[in-house]
């Protein structure tokens, strides 16, 4: 390690131009090395599905034909040279890559349909699910947390007894417990289908409980620790309410370390919605996954990998960036590095 | 700030506080009991068959002669539960113990094995930690099909990532570490190092998040088989119980309510357990 006058904060020293350009290509660096490693991701992504169909045992023709069905040979030749299944390994990879470079994602084996199309046609009731869910996470977490946080320990053990409650309780059973006593016991919330909002209401709800009680336990956590930093003291010594205290400054601090659960709530609320949907009887991907995976439908199952593996990667890239934007010491360590 | 103990006048708001503060541990510890007895010995609390079918008690309210009420052929729910839990704790049990062998012996491997071993490894572990474990685990049941052997499969491909990531992460920093320096110094061989120095270190952080996974990777067995995609109907499950249940919620809740309650009930003592055990050993190692 050796002293550096010129640009401190860069710790690139010699000609280097000043700290402002040397900072901003750094950073472009580094959200170039994001992208690259993100598409990485999605690159093995693909090689795994590949990799799962060419496993999947039975004979595709078959599956194809429907059960059954008895063909000549003739026929079944056929099939096997539009499909191109004859083709050696790395002739089928390289065309499956150049068909998903063209969006195009298969036919399903059962439906007979565009696996694009069809996972088009199901995203709007989940997209519907998942944002609601999002938006009653995050409305929940940090209600909790901001109300709790720095409080009377009799508060504080009973967010911390929501949050493990939240954290462990099957989601699939909470939606149960749910439509039992909102639909069937109280009758005034529908409990299966998807007519409207009222509809998205027990199984968004649902669907944010472990992401709620997750978020509001981190965010308590952050929250806590920055209540005890000096800056807050300082505030609190201007006159600022507790709660002031709480939502101006340490709230900010709170949420940069929060972000670190972007990723996993995301995963989360994906993969919880094949629970969901099930439960409550929705339309959506989910219910499209349970139904492929029951089926073996393995062009419809791969492009609802891949798909999720698509937005997670997306998310993982935007919530690290964010993060930058939220805290700027991490800027500083990113040109550092 | 310090802890100030008050004496005499609030002792009896005190002693009832303590109480109320102990009543979750001593559901939890008692639900732990009860379902290891149930685990051993299913039939310890009732005579009745798991597979009994008496159709004129069909959907029966729970009661004295059944406490969690009968299900739509008049078998007894609370037995069934009983019966169940062998089949869905053991599965998630043997998922962890499978998972944090595999995941413990790749993450060695690549922490240890050279730079190429390590590139494979890491890109691979970011592609299966880039889906969700329960995408990941139906993505292996469509190819394998379901069953009771095939969701273990699934499911230890779904969570050994979790366990290769964190054993691979101990072992570099165990591996740069002063102590294993001197053992090499000493002139102790790669393997005993790996043995006596690193393993060591990188199981503890390992195990301790073993034993909280356990809970979840019950759920996540309870949750595939009530999509019908884990182990097949003869073997009784929680998660089928719930499934069958939903189909009666509007008549009987009882069939899918009682059987999820145990499952989130044993869930929550897991955790709480495992949380418990790892304050005293972090209290243990600093003390």
């Amino acid at each position: 390690m050796h002293v550096c006058e010129q640009a401190p904060a860069t710790g690139e020293c010699g000609p280097a131009p000043g700290p402002e350009p040397a900072r901003r290509r750094a950073v472009l660096r580094q959200l170039l090395r994001r992208l690259l490693s993100g598409a990485a991701v999605l690159l093995g992504a693909v090689t795994l599905t590949f990799t799962a169909l060419q496993l999947a045992p039975g004979d595709p023709v078959a599956v194809l034909l429907g059960p059954g069905t008895s063909a000549s040979p003739q026929v079944r030749a056929e099939i096997r040279a539009e499909y191109g299944l004859d083709d050696p390994a790395p002739l089928r990879y390289a065309h499956y890559l150049g068909r998903l470079a063209r969006g195009d994602l298969g036919t399903s084996y059962q439906l007979q349909q565009p696996v694009s199309q069809l996972i088009g046609d199901q995203l709007r009731p989940t997209a519907e699910l998942a944002a609601a869910a999002l938006a009653l996470t995050v409305l929940i977490g940090v209600v909790i947390a901001v109300a709790t946080a720095g409080r009377r320990p009799g508060l504080r053990a009973a967010a911390l007894a929501w949050e493990s409650l939240a954290l462990s309780v099957p989601t699939f059973w909470l939606g149960i417990v749910l439509v039992s006593v909102f639909s069937f016991q109280l009758r005034i919330l529908p409990g299966a289908g998807d007519q409207g909002a009222a509809s998205l209401v027990l199984p968004s709800l649902t669907l944010a409980t472990p992401g709620a009680g997750a978020l509001s336990r981190a965010l308590r956590e952050g929250l806590e620790a920055a209540l005890a930093q000096p800056f807050a003291t300082a505030a609190r010594a201007r006159g600022l309410s507790p709660t002031g205290v709480t939502m101006r400054h340490a709230l900010r601090h709170a949420a940069a370390s929060a972000l670190n659960l972007g990723g996993w709530l995301v995963g989360t609320l994906l993969a919880g919605t094949v629970l969901i949907e099930t439960v409550f009887a929705r339309p959506g991907l989910g219910s499209l996954t349970v139904q492929a995976v029951t089926d073996r439908d393995m062009p419809v199952v791969m492009g609802i990998v891949l798909t999720s593996a698509l937005v997670a990667t997306v998310v993982f890239t935007i919530v690290d960036l964010m993060q930058r934007v939220l805290d700027p010491r991490l800027r500083v360590e990113a040109v550092d590095r | 700030m310090t802890d100030v103990v008050v004496a005499s006048p609030t002792l009896p708001d005190r002693s009832v506080r303590r109480f109320v503060a102990g009543a979750p541990t001593i559901v939890l510890t008692g639900t732990l009991l009860l379902v290891v007895l149930a685990v051993t010995v299913p039939g310890i609390f009732t005579d009745v068959s798991p597979t009994a079918v008496d159709p004129s008690a069909a959907l029966a309210a729970p009661s004295g002669a059944h406490w969690f009420g009968t299900d739509q052929l008049g078998r007894d729910v609370f037995t069934r539960v009983l019966h169940g839990a062998r089949g869905s704790l053991l599965l998630g049990f043997g998922t962890v113990v499978l998972a944090v062998w595999i995941g413990s012996a790749l993450g060695l491997a690549a922490a240890l094995g050279g730079r190429l071993v390590d590139l494979v490894f890491t890109r691979v572990m970011a592609v299966m930690i880039a889906i969700p474990p329960l995408l990941l685990a139906l993505l292996v049941i469509a190819v394998l099909g379901p069953g009771s052997g095939r969701t273990m499969i699934a499911m230890v491909a779904a969570l050994t990532p979790l366990y290769g990531r964190l054993v691979r992460a101990e072992a570099m920093v165990a591996r740069r570490s002063g102590y294993v320096e001197a053992a090499r110094a000493l002139g102790v061989g790669r393997t005993a190092v790996v043995v006596r120095h690193v393993l060591p270190n990188v199981l503890g952080p390992t195990l301790a998040l073993a034993t909280v996974e356990v809970g979840s990777a019950i759920v996540y067995v309870a949750g595939l088989s009530f999509l019908g995609l884990g182990p097949r109907p003869p073997s009784p499950q929680w998660g089928l119980m719930l499934a069958e249940g939903r189909d009666y919620l509007r008549s009987a809740w009882w069939v899918g309510v009682c059987p999820g309650a145990v499952l989130a009930l044993t869930v929550l003592a897991f955790q709480a357990a495992a949380r418990r055990a790892q304050e005293r050993l972090a209290r243990r190692g600093a003390g």
